[in-house]
């Protein structure tokens, strides 16, 4: 809110090389640049679409190499709009270390726009899901069809003026995924849905010869439940509970990353303890997440023992998540501006504790499997992917840094107080499925040093921000005050209000960056929610991955990936 | 016309306005609770106090005129700090009844304390005043504790109604609302001491623990009790009514509304609605699709030619009157409006405050539309003499009047457009199944000559339609087909056809309506009896 003394702000994108160079290239067809709360965000004219993506990726001084999100967004009848949609794109750029947002305005009598499929690989998939979802074409897609609802599904579920309640059964499934020649002699098998390999419920039909895999198609969305359109109708600490089911193998983190992103919408920061107890309860889910992702992984490959030794490990941290808010897996412990109350007194001893036995657990484990030379040949050299595909596919986490990027978000970007403690960040040199697991591993170790420094550190004080716009009073207050009960109706029925405006926030999850992008009108709901999933993109990859391998090296792949359904599908 | 600034904002304004007023039309929000646009000003909350230049103190908003280069400030430091303890003070006492206060959603203390408060209460509860909590004073429900004694209630009842049920009683901390020995509210406008009330004090009884008001969506459109055309909200959860609260216009109703009007809302969703169509067959009735019955009436409608008569109803939006009339020439056959009561005069009032005798919303659109051609009575007549094979009705009032039993035996088909059961309905060979006022989109006129809009606010129950949707699909089948498939539609056409309302759409109607001239040679004049 402007004061009469307030300095009027420099111009957006001011300094920035992105907006210099855009400009001087497509001159009035960059039509917008803002920035708000440290994002920048430039709006061209869709003729320009293709060329800007060109420039932001391949200019020297930009280099946007990684492909992080494409969406649309639905802005119904917006005063102020001659256009009724818009296409958002998230680049990021790994050596200049910066974010940026592109966005094009699309109109409804004419909803096309170029695809962005020759300049990366990853934006297949998301053109994909914002023509299931909305009815955007993407002109020049190789394969326009829906990605997340069936293909009996009538209408755009994501639009405006699309009934949050209909739904269409699905009567008669697709059987053929791949386009086959009659005479051909190849065989056609489904893997998945219901097929314990497939962590989750995934799909992918294979073409085989013999064991080799000569062509796969994947079909996703069997556990698409629309969570971005739940959202639209949700107040900023209602959509809390639903992000826990997005990675549901690390609940915590998604709670944060959400918390992180509203947080910066605000313009409201949490206090440190908060900060604090979020950092290891993140890294403490990281930890469950990865043994998930090995420990399951080798069990597809016929090896049991690690599962049952280092699930045991998950156990101790499901006791400590337990004792801090009740629950195991779905959380929601995180609230906008904290957590939802503080941990117990005796957390840091329990802790302690835990992070001994999770320790003696990761020695079992790795005696187990890292010198196994049964294990190295299912994963030494199977699945590899290589820097350039691994960006053009937009992958992050463990699996770009398998492929020997070393982009972690808490390193490059800071948050939750990461830049006060010591840890390493491992990278691989091969991308193989072998470089993921031993990332994964030493990610584990890493996390473990990061609790230690957490707990000795942790700071006294309040968990949760005493701004009253944002957060609840103390129920004391509120059963003995008219003031404290007002301010609890009101955050409880209309909620938190925050500016209108959007902002990107984004923390490194289990899997990679995760990123939050929010639209906000000002509204107690937000106007558009989109989760940046980082499996998404890893996952697209998946059947251009097992092309020429053979069937065996696909599962041993999969599970490397570490595809959650949920957070896949959302 | 003095300029101003108010938080840096240059604004011009008629003289005579005052600050808050000014800020109010600029988008710029002056917390208050005494003030209300429609009742004279009082300055005793002390909550709208603003900065202004060259003034030392603080000065109450609601009470001080612009004057020319005044430079008003409403957030500085100083402001905030005064709306702040002034919050503080009227919330000393007040007791913590949010959960079962009705208020919660739309009270002002709740709003402004989240916008200007925002501070630690210094009050323990023991030492609060108790007062009278749920007086009953009939419709209306008084909780002395929460009132902030803004007095909004007594300037009401002084200025609007001239009833004076409210006085100040008691004194200090012990100050109270009250009736005198706690008489219930006799008037007919009770309900607008709820809305009026900016707190939890005055509480309508109908609406009591019904339904918290953030569930609640609300819809613009027009009240359908008499010819004034108050402007409403419907507020609706899932496509149930649940109460009607005015919508301010300053030219119709300013911010009230009366109390039969606010009890329509309950006829609805009554469980009496006719919701699917029926025809008479050999011995009983036939539930039968629209479709079918429509076939049905406009092939006894085709039959019968110019032996046929129309009678509109000035229940019915202008959209429904446009093409019930064209559903009469199409045939020839003969056209009135005024069933039921005895034409009264549209502008007559019915007391000095808002309601009317005309208690139709729709006469002045059927008299702008020429619909009163052949006169009822010569068409009960025609009916008599048998001269009439089919008779159509836009609304089922004629089949309630006695006189008209005899008339209605002579004539083999009679056709309604009924909204709600009733015994007059046995009368009918053919029910269309009607959807009401607050299922459609249309217009209505009032007695002003405005044209206002309805916004559809719930679904119509079962088969039920538009009734200018049920003329449309006779004209149809008379191989007359109409090119409008929505109520927009049928108002371009019938702009076209009316001269008066040439130009008009619905944007150009708006949200406040669009008067038209009440020219003394227009033929649009008031009917006479």
């Amino acid at each position: 809110m402007a004061s009469a003394t307030e300095v009027a702000a420099p111009p957006a994108g001011v300094g920035s090389p992105a907006v210099r160079v855009l400009r001087e290239s497509l001159g009035d067809q960059v039509l917008k640049v803002e920035e708000f709360r440290g994002d920048l965000a430039i709006t061209v004219a869709r003729k320009a679409w293709v060329k800007a993506g060109q420039l932001l990726r391949d200019h020297p001084e930009l280099d946007f190499k990684l492909f992080l999100d494409l969406c649309g967004v639905d802005y119904l009848d917006k005063d102020g709009r001659d256009e009724r949609f818009e296409v958002v794109l998230h680049l990021y750029s790994v050596s200049k270390k910066h974010h940026l947002r592109l966005k094009t305005p699309v109109p409804e009598a004419d909803a096309k726009v170029d695809t962005l499929t020759g300049l990366f690989k990853g934006a297949n998939w998301f053109e994909r899901e914002a023509w299931d979802l909305y009815g955007i074409v993407f002109a020049g897609h190789p394969n326009l069809e829906r990605l997340l609802t069936h293909d009996e599904f009538v209408g755009h579920p994501m639009r405006k003026d699309y009934p949050t309640a209909r739904r269409h059964v699905l009567k008669s499934p697709k059987e053929r995924l791949l386009h086959v020649p009659d005479d051909s002699e190849h065989v056609l098998i489904n893997i998945g849905p219901s097929h314990p390999t497939m962590h989750g419920t995934f799909r992918v039909q294979a073409l085989l010869d013999g064991e080799t895999i000569k062509d796969a198609e994947a079909e996703i969305g069997y556990m698409h439940r629309n969570f971005e359109k739940m959202a639209e109708e949700r107040t900023y600490w209602q959509i809390v509970p639903y992000t826990d089911r997005l990675n549901y193998c690390s609940s915590f983190m998604n709670g944060h990353g959400w918390a992180l992103a509203v947080e910066k919408l605000l313009g409201v920061p949490a206090p440190p303890r908060a900060e604090a107890i979020r950092v290891i309860l993140s890294e403490l889910s990281r930890i469950m997440d990865h043994i998930i992702a090995i420990s399951t992984n080798v069990v597809d490959l016929g090896a049991i023992t690690p599962f049952f030794v280092m699930f045991r490990a998950r156990e101790d941290i499901y006791d400590l998540l337990e004792a801090c808010c009740g629950a195991r897996l779905t959380v929601s412990y995180v609230r906008i501006g904290g957590v939802a109350q503080d941990i117990p007194e005796d957390f840091e001893a329990r802790c302690r504790k835990a992070l001994k036995s999770v320790r003696e657990i990761w020695d079992q484990g790795n005696k187990l499997l890292t010198r196994n030379p049964i294990f190295q040949n299912r994963f030494k050299d199977v699945g590899v992917v290589g820097r350039e595909d691994a960006l053009s596919w937009g992958w992050v986490g463990p699996c770009l840094r398998g492929s020997g990027v070393a982009y972690d978000v808490r390193k490059d970007h800071p948050y939750s107080g990461y830049e006060q403690y010591d840890f390493d960040v491992p990278v691989g040199t091969v991308g193989d499925c072998y470089d993921r697991y031993l990332v994964r591993m030493e990610e584990m170790q890493q996390s473990m040093r990061i609790v230690e420094q957490a707990l000795a550190k942790l700071p006294k004080g309040p968990v949760i921000t005493d701004d009253k716009r944002v957060a609840l009073p103390p129920k004391s207050e509120v059963y003995s005050n008219i003031e404290a009960l007002m301010n609890h109706f009101k955050l409880i029925y209309e909620g938190i209000l925050p500016p209108a405006g959007e902002v990107y926030g984004y923390t490194e999850a289990a899997n990679g960056e995760l990123g939050f992008y929010v639209v906000s009108d000002g509204a107690k709901t937000p106007w558009r929610l989109k989760v940046r999933p980082p499996c998404f993109n890893i996952y697209q990859a998946f059947p251009e991955m097992i092309k020429g391998a053979m069937i065996a090296d696909a599962v041993a792949i999969m599970g490397g990936l570490n595809v959650v359904a949920g957070e896949l599908d959302r | 016309m003095p300029k101003c600034t108010i938080d840096g904002k240059e604004i011009e304004v008629a003289p005579g306005t005052t600050v808050i007023e000014a800020a109010a039309r600029h988008g710029i929000e002056i917390p208050h609770f005494c003030w209300h646009p429609d009742l004279p000003v009082d300055g005793n909350c002390r909550m709208c106090l603003v900065e202004i230049e060259k003034m030392p103190k603080l000065q109450i908003a609601c009470n001080t005129l612009v004057t020319e280069g005044m430079v008003v400030r409403t957030r500085s430091e100083k402001a905030v700090e005064a709306h702040r303890t002034t919050l503080e003070f009227l919330l000393i006492n007040h007791p913590i009844d949010c959960p079962v206060c009705d208020q919660a959603g739309e009270c002002y203390l709740q709003d402004n304390y989240m916008g200007h408060g925002l501070y630690d209460s210094k009050v323990e509860l023991e030492d609060k005043v108790r007062k009278r909590k749920v007086v009953d004073l009939g419709p209306i429900v008084l909780d002395a504790e929460r009132c902030v004694l803004c007095t909004r209630c007594i300037r009401f009842e002084r200025e609007v109604t001239g009833t004076n049920s409210f006085e100040l009683v008691n004194r200090g901390d012990h100050t109270e609302i009250s009736t005198f020995e706690n008489r219930p509210v006799l008037h007919d406008y009770a309900g607008n001491l709820a809305d009026v009330c900016p707190v939890g004090a005055l509480l309508s009884h109908d609406f009591r623990f019904k339904m918290r008001v953030w569930f609640l969506k609300a819809h613009e459109s027009v009240c359908p009790g008499c010819s004034t055309g108050c402007n409403v909200f419907v507020d609706e959860r899932d496509g149930e009514v649940q109460r009607l609260r005015p919508r301010r216009n300053v030219d119709v109703n300013k911010s009230w509304m009366c109390d039969f009007g606010r009890a329509s809302y309950k006829e609805i969703g009554l469980t009496s609605r006719v919701s699917g169509a029926r025809r008479k067959g050999a011995a009983n009735w036939e539930g039968v699709r629209v479709a079918e019955a429509l076939d049905t009436v406009a092939g006894r409608i085709k039959d019968a030619g110019s032996a046929s008569a129309f009678l509109a109803s000035p229940q019915g939006t202008n959209e429904d009157l446009f093409v019930f009339r064209l559903l009469a020439e199409a045939v020839g056959g003969k056209l009135d409006f005024r069933m039921g009561d005895p034409q009264t005069k549209v502008r007559v009032r019915s007391d000095n405050v808002l309601l009317r005798e005309d208690r139709n919303p729709n006469t002045q659109g059927c008299l702008d539309q020429g619909l009163g051609r052949a006169g009822v009575s010569a068409i009960l007549e025609a009916c008599r003499s048998g001269a009439v094979k089919a008779l159509v009705l836009q609304g089922p009032e004629l089949l309630r009047m006695p006189e008209a039993v005899d008339a209605l035996a002579r004539v083999p088909f009679v056709a309604v457009m009924a909204t709600h059961e009733g015994p007059e309905l046995e009368r009918a060979h053919a029910v269309l199944p009607a959807a009401v006022w607050a299922e459609v989109e249309g217009t209505f006129t009032n007695y002003q000559r405005r044209l206002q809009r309805l916004r559809r606010a719930v679904a119509a129950p079962g088969d039920a339609l538009p009734r200018w949707e049920l003329a449309v699909g006779l004209l149809h089948r008379l191989g007359q087909p109409l090119a409008a498939t929505s109520a927009r539609e049928v108002f371009a056409l019938l702009v076209k056809a009316v001269s008066d309302y040439a130009g008009l759409d619905y944007k150009a109607i708006g949200h406040q309506g669009r008067a038209l001239p009440l020219a003394e040679e227009s033929p649009a004049r008031e009917a006479r009896a």
